[in-house]
């Protein structure tokens, strides 16, 4: 891109070639006002705010839409250019019903920001007063349309960046309103309730009920952090007030990895009290009594000491390294058992299995892609996973790779269509035949000549003898044209990429995983020396746990004690069919549920706000929690319990 | 040097901003040196003499507020308004996104209302117009928006007119809510 | 002979009022009204907004008393959410609400009330204002404005505004006090506890110097209606409802407040806009009772401080059967209830756990109705709504503090009014002894009048057959 020169205001200024006159204003530190723009989004030229002089041309022009040349001459702040924007203001004040004095946004608004800037403190118009409507169904997310300017930011971050496509304009003209799906209410539509709507929404139109009235952001302490809540491992702006959780907003929201999901934006907001304020020992009753630490202690060291072998211990993997590290050492020499597992433990053992057999007994981990690798694909797969559910930022890039690159899609799922607005291909395998699948097309790949011969490795041919279109649609119970398409659509592809979760790995069948690997091995479709293969992990610390060695399992029978570290971890029937029937059970929790009711001894645990430490997110990045919180006073963290115990069993642990 | 005479009224309005002045403090006993408060609500004369700065709080929102709006611009040389209910129509302008027969009717059909009470209609009431701020009424000279105006640029606008000048709030004091 | 006067407006009170006294032939007193002309919607506008919004919306309703609805409505907000507010939580809005209520109660006796009594009832017009006090009496002027300064600063260190602060949230405040606005106020509050003790001494002289005059001064029967904690004292931010008749009776006691309607009603009357409230079961208007100051002294067995008791008994013992009638005594009431609620501040910020961060608590559910009632100052304030699913309003209803006392003040105009106006004189003294008569309640007619407009105070003397003869606008 060449450089070119402009005179701004009686000033030369450089900029580059197809930026807008907007851009080089700002990147040269002229302050143009605007509404509709936002950094990252396309430009509309909807408010008029930023509308400029420029000389040959008629009439003021909106800079942000106006591609810049070599040689224009332009001006930004002209007497005449500022009451247009003044009056731009008090069309919009009129056109609805803006009452500042008790929205949620006042103080944090662009709209009211530009009002006193343009020292606006009357109306040159009448007020329209039109009845609009408060959309405010959803559990999250507020559209009060009274406050709207229709700039639009909320359509274009929903489509550009979020590839949901929920929200566009409906009707016209004066009538004109920001619409979910066919007009919906939001909480009923196509949204993903991810927030990005609210975030750049620029009045107070668009708000979260979550968060209401709690801060306005200069108020509030910003900490940027990582969310705890699964293994992407995104990236958040904490705002904190007095020591309290007041909204979360994602720091790039603009980035392709930027948007958040309302796990991280808004779940994280919501503390499901009680919280677990003092340990609790069962007492001769068989009621929870509280107590201090010393004697709950005493009571937990009894108890392994008595049930010395028959003990297990379980962690969350929403837990840092650091705190898992200490527990591992605290399993193996207080607890004096090997048997220790994550809460989703049972998955990653699968992955790793099938990563080992695929490798011929290697150990890399690193085998799989960085999921940025998703927005480039122009053919994914997704097998026995629902990224909108479990991962939504997974999701979120399907979708853009799926609206942008216009990548094929095909789910393989005997259930779910994970993405039912944009699936090309749904393909129901019968339970249990998703191996036949898989190595059909495999065999079909090979057999349309797909790939070069001289790829293929030795023996496979042979060994996929019996996965021929016939017997694989036998076995599957799916057409074999269906199976030659999805052939077809990955095997063309120049870059495929599968994405595999929870609904292919509860098979507990290492050998599926190996089959995806080979499949993307034999397609050619590796980045480097990985993979195009993404495995779906649930819990922010998945990898991080296993690389700690916590994930061993819990062999044989129920363990007759058991340790679970369970921090925040949302409790489900899963973990609970897990814990029932235990004689002994230790609780260390943050919560109190119905887990801690059927505990011998709760322990009090630090939320995600009060922890810090490393996560290793699930594609092997290294990323840090920050303490956002201070811990209440008077309770005691993790460590400090953990080692309080070990020192009373007369054992000394070490982290490393 | 002569006081300065002032005047003042509240329309439909909820005393905020006259509350706002009086939240001067200290400042209100200096300014009892400068200024001479004629009829006001907080002050027992009762019609309107010719006045220097004439000051209104809320919105007209019935025909006898028009009078008392008349009846001050008439009289004063300079008139400043307060609030955000006088500058923009305020909160009390919410009422316009309804008839004025929904807003008696649920009035005077509420749970705790005596059943088949009727909606009065004595001749004593003013009749109600559309909500609107003082500017389409009658001509302002000056405006301190605010729900209510923080007492600093209340004061910041007397202490303008006080030394001659015609005051426009200046961005950083100015606040809507 | 016909004679129609109208005092309009009617001043020194919030908001608007007119009055009109029908003579009869005589040139005596027939009747006397006090119309309200003003209805401003807030129970019809509010539909269609979130709960979450209207203790914001609501503090609108009143600028003197913004608290006092800010709170109701919180508290309606609490029991929607159905959480319990936190130990701190809880603090925090009591005071702000015994801030508001040590503000509200020096700007109506200093500001307000104060120059009748300390230049007269009959003094001269142009001077008989807080200017007037300032320029003659400063250091009552200065205390009053200290007074006044020191509620709305805790209320600005809470909300970060005076008038219609950001301080309660559904569910909790939102904002921490800090140690150091705790400190300052420690610092200050004994020197206020004391400016306080010093205006209940000013009224209590006052009465006792014009004892016969403040006796018979619109004095009438009524019952009367308060909040009382589970001692029988004075309570203005929780407790339970108590209802007592003119002679002291009890009619009606530990009522929960989100039982109101079972007690309460409201009539309407075709002249005024505002409604009149009566206790249910005696009908209208045998059921009218008073609120505020005076009705919550009258109810309660006595005050949760000791130099507001000691002042309690002093004050009870103008009455008998433990009922002060007379409307002036609203005003020494009124006092005692500063002194009260000042001690009520040192009481609470000596308690470090007031600084506690943990504020508000969170919940995802949502009840279909709430109500939050409160004692305001000028009485007993509800809050009542009911909202959809998703936390949209779908009715209001407000009963607000000022309205309970409309049968009262339309009863106090018409005492005054008859035992001044004989033979058809009326002078401009008499005018304002109407006036002093509505004061004693320090009406609050924005509130009450949460509907739209004004409410002008005429005086209107009419003949017996309604014609209007004079009008003198106050």
């Amino acid at each position: 891109m060449s450089e070119i020169t402009l005179t701004i205001n009686g000033k030369q200024v450089k900029g580059k070639e197809g930026d807008t006159v907007l851009e080089i204003c700002q990147a040269n530190g002229i302050d143009v006002p605007t509404l509709c723009h936002l950094d990252g989004l396309s430009d509309v030229g909807a408010c008029r705010m930023c509308v400029v002089e420029i000389e040959k041309e008629r009439r003021p022009v909106p800079s942000c839409t106006y591609p810049a040349r070599d040689g224009l001459v332009v001006k930004t702040d002209t007497e005449q250019l500022e009451r247009y924007r003044r009056q731009i203001l008090e069309l919009i004040f009129t056109e609805r019903n803006h009452f500042c004095m008790f929205c949620e946004q006042s103080g944090d608004c662009e709209l009211q920001k530009l009002a006193y800037r343009y020292q606006m403190d009357n109306v040159r118009y009448p007020y329209s007063f039109p009845v609009l409507p408060v959309d405010s169904i959803s559990d999250y997310v507020v559209i009060d349309h009274n406050r709207c300017i229709l700039c639009g930011r909320c359509i274009r971050v929903c489509s550009e960046i979020v590839a949901s496509h929920t929200l566009d304009f409906g009707n016209r003209g004066w009538k004109t309103l920001v619409s979910a799906d066919l007009e919906q209410p939001l909480g009923e539509s196509s949204c993903v309730a991810c927030g990005a709507c609210v975030q750049v929404c620029p009045t107070g139109a668009i708000f979260n009920k979550v968060s209401l009235y709690k801060g306005k952001t200069d108020e509030c302490r910003q900490i940027t952090t990582v969310c705890p809540a699964c293994g992407v491992g995104c990236e958040l702006n904490v705002m904190v007030k007095d020591n309290n959780l007041v909204r979360i907003e994602a720091p790039r929201l603009a980035e392709p990895r930027g948007p958040l999901c309302p796990m991280g934006r808004f779940e994280l907001l919501r503390q499901t009290p009680p919280r677990v304020t003092s340990p609790l020992v069962r007492n001769e009753q068989g009621k929870l009594e509280e107590c201090i630490l010393d004697k709950a202690t005493q009571v937990v060291v009894q108890k392994l000491s008595e049930m010395k072998g028959s003990f297990a211990s379980i962690a969350s993997t929403r837990i840092p390294s650091e705190t898992l590290s200490l527990f591992r050492n605290f399993s193996s020499k207080a607890i004096g058992s090997d048997r220790i597992d994550t809460l989703d433990g049972e998955s990653y053992r699968t992955i790793a299995e099938g990563i080992r057999q695929f490798q011929n007994g290697g150990k890399g981990l690193d085998i799989e892609c960085p999921i940025g690798e998703i927005l480039d694909a122009d053919c994914i797969l997704v097998v026995g996973a629902d990224p909108e559910k479990t991962n939504p930022i997974v999701g979120t890039l399907v979708r853009r790779a799926v609206s942008q690159k216009k990548a094929k899609l095909v789910v393989i799922d005997p259930l779910r269509d994970a993405f039912p607005l944009r699936t090309d291909l749904w393909l129901r395998p019968k339970a249990g035949s998703e191996g036949a699948l898989l190595n059909g097309l495999a065999s079909i790949i090979i057999d349309k000549g797909l790939v070069k011969q001289e790829k293929v490795p030795a023996g496979l041919v042979s060994a996929l003898s019996k996965y021929k279109t016939v017997e694989a649609s036998r076995s599957t119970g799916i057409a074999e044209e269906s199976l030659e398409l999805a052939a077809e659509m990955y095997g063309r592809a120049e870059h495929g990429v599968i994405i595999y979760g929870e609904g292919l790995l509860q098979r507990n069948d290492a050998s599926l995983v190996t089959t995806i690997l080979n499949l993307a091995k034999l397609t050619g479709n590796l980045v480097g020396n990985r993979l195009r293969v993404i495995s779906l992990k649930a819990g922010a610390n998945s990898r991080g746990a296993w690389e700690l060695g916590l994930a061993r399992g819990i062999k044989q029978d129920k363990p007759k004690g058991l340790y679970l570290l369970l921090a925040d971890e949302p409790v489900d029937e899963e973990l609970l069919n897990r814990v029932k029937g235990v004689d002994f059970l230790v609780v260390q929790a943050s919560y109190h549920s119905p887990v801690t009711s059927m505990a011998d001894v709760v322990l009090p645990s630090p939320i995600w706000a009060e922890r810090e430490g490393k996560y290793v997110a699930m594609d092997g990045r290294v990323v840090e929690l920050k303490r956002v919180l201070q811990p209440r006073e008077g309770l005691p963290q993790d460590e400090e319990i953990l080692a309080g115990i070990a020192q009373k069993s007369g054992v000394k642990l070490s982290s490393d | 040097m002569a006081k300065v005479k002032v005047a003042s009224a509240w329309l439909d309005a909820c005393a905020g901003c006259h509350m706002s002045f009086l939240d001067l403090d200290e400042a209100l006993i200096d300014l009892a040196d400068a200024i001479e408060l004629t009829a006001t609500p907080i002050t027992d004369i009762k019609e309107f003499p010719p006045v220097d700065v004439g000051i209104i709080e809320g919105a007209v929102s019935n025909e006898h507020d028009e009078e008392v709006a008349k009846k001050l611009r008439a009289n004063c040389k300079i008139l400043m308004v307060w609030g955000d209910c006088a500058c923009f129509g305020g909160i009390v302008s919410m009422r316009n996104l309804f008839t004025t027969e929904e807003i008696l009717q649920r009035y005077y059909s509420t749970e705790s209302t005596a059943k088949g009470s009727n909606i009065p209609s004595s001749e004593d009431l003013p009749p109600l117009t559309t909500v609107r701020p003082i500017n389409q009424v009658v001509k302002v000279d000056c405006y301190v928006p605010g729900c209510p105006p923080n007492p600093k640029a209340i004061h910041y606008a007397l202490a303008e007119l006080l030394e001659g000048r015609i005051p426009v709030l200046p961005s950083e004091i100015m606040r809507f809510d | 002979m016909t004679r129609k006067i109208i005092i309009e407006p009617v001043t020194r009170i919030e908001g608007h009022g007119k009055v009109t006294i029908h003579l009869d032939d005589k040139g005596n007193v027939d009747k006397a009204r006090l119309h309200v002309t003003q209805v401003r919607g807030f129970e019809k506008f509010c539909e269609g907004r979130l709960f979450w919004e209207m203790p914001l919306i609501t503090a609108r309703i009143c600028g003197i008393c913004p608290v006092s609805h800010h709170l109701a409505s919180a508290k309606a907000g609490d029991a929607i959410l159905g959480v319990e507010l936190t130990p701190t939580a809880e603090m925090l809005r009591r005071l702000i609400h015994m801030a508001q209520l040590v503000q509200s109660h020096a700007l109506h006796f200093f500001h307000l009330a104060s120059p009748d009594f300390l230049f007269g009832m009959d003094a001269d017009p142009a001077k008989r204002n807080i200017m007037g006090v300032i320029a003659e009496m400063p250091e009552i002027a200065k205390k009053g404005v200290k007074i006044r300064a020191f509620g709305q600063k805790i209320i600005e260190a809470l909300g970060d505004k005076r008038v219609h602060p950001n301080a309660a949230v559904p569910g909790g405040m939102a904002k921490a006090l800090s140690l150091d606005k705790r400190g300052e106020i420690l610092n200050q509050v004994d020197d206020i506890i004391a400016d306080c003790q010093f205006a209940v001494d000013l009224i209590k002289d006052y009465c006792l110097q014009h004892s016969e005059e403040a006796a018979s001064f619109a004095s009438f029967r009524t019952g009367y209606l308060g909040l009382v904690d589970t001692d029988g004292n004075v309570e203005y931010y929780d407790g339970t409802l108590r209802l007592k008749d003119s002679k002291g009776i009890t009619l009606e006691d530990n009522v929960a407040s989100k039982n109101y309607l079972s007690i309460i009603e409201e009539a309407v009357e075709d002249w005024s806009y505002l409604k009149f409230p009566y206790y249910k079961r005696m009908g209208y208007p045998a059921g009218i009772y008073r609120v505020g100051p005076l009705g919550r002294l009258n109810v309660a067995d006595g005050c949760d401080t000791p130099l507001a008791n000691k002042e309690f008994q002093n004050f009870k013992s103008l009455g008998s059967e433990g009922i002060v009638q007379p409307s002036l005594y609203y005003h020494y009431a009124r006092m005692i209830e500063m002194l009260n609620t000042a001690e009520k501040i040192k009481q609470l910020v000596q308690d470090e756990l007031i600084c506690s961060q943990e504020i508000w608590v969170n919940s995802a559910k949502i009840n279909r109705e709430g109500i939050g009632v409160i004692e305001a100052p000028r009485g007993t304030l509800v809050h009542h709504y009911w909202v959809d699913a998703s936390g949209k309003i779908e009715k209001v209803n407000l009963i607000v503090a000022t309205g309970h006392n409309n049968s009262a003040m339309n009863r106090a105009v018409y005492e005054v009014a008859r035992e001044f106006i004989k033979d058809g004189k009326v002078t401009e003294g008499i005018l304002n002894r109407v006036e002093v008569a509505i004061r004693c309640y320090d009406p609050c007619l924005s509130c009450s009048t949460h509907a739209l407009g004004q409410m002008l105070l005429e005086v209107a003397i009419c003949e017996p057959d309604g014609n209007v003869q004079q009008v003198l606008r106050s």
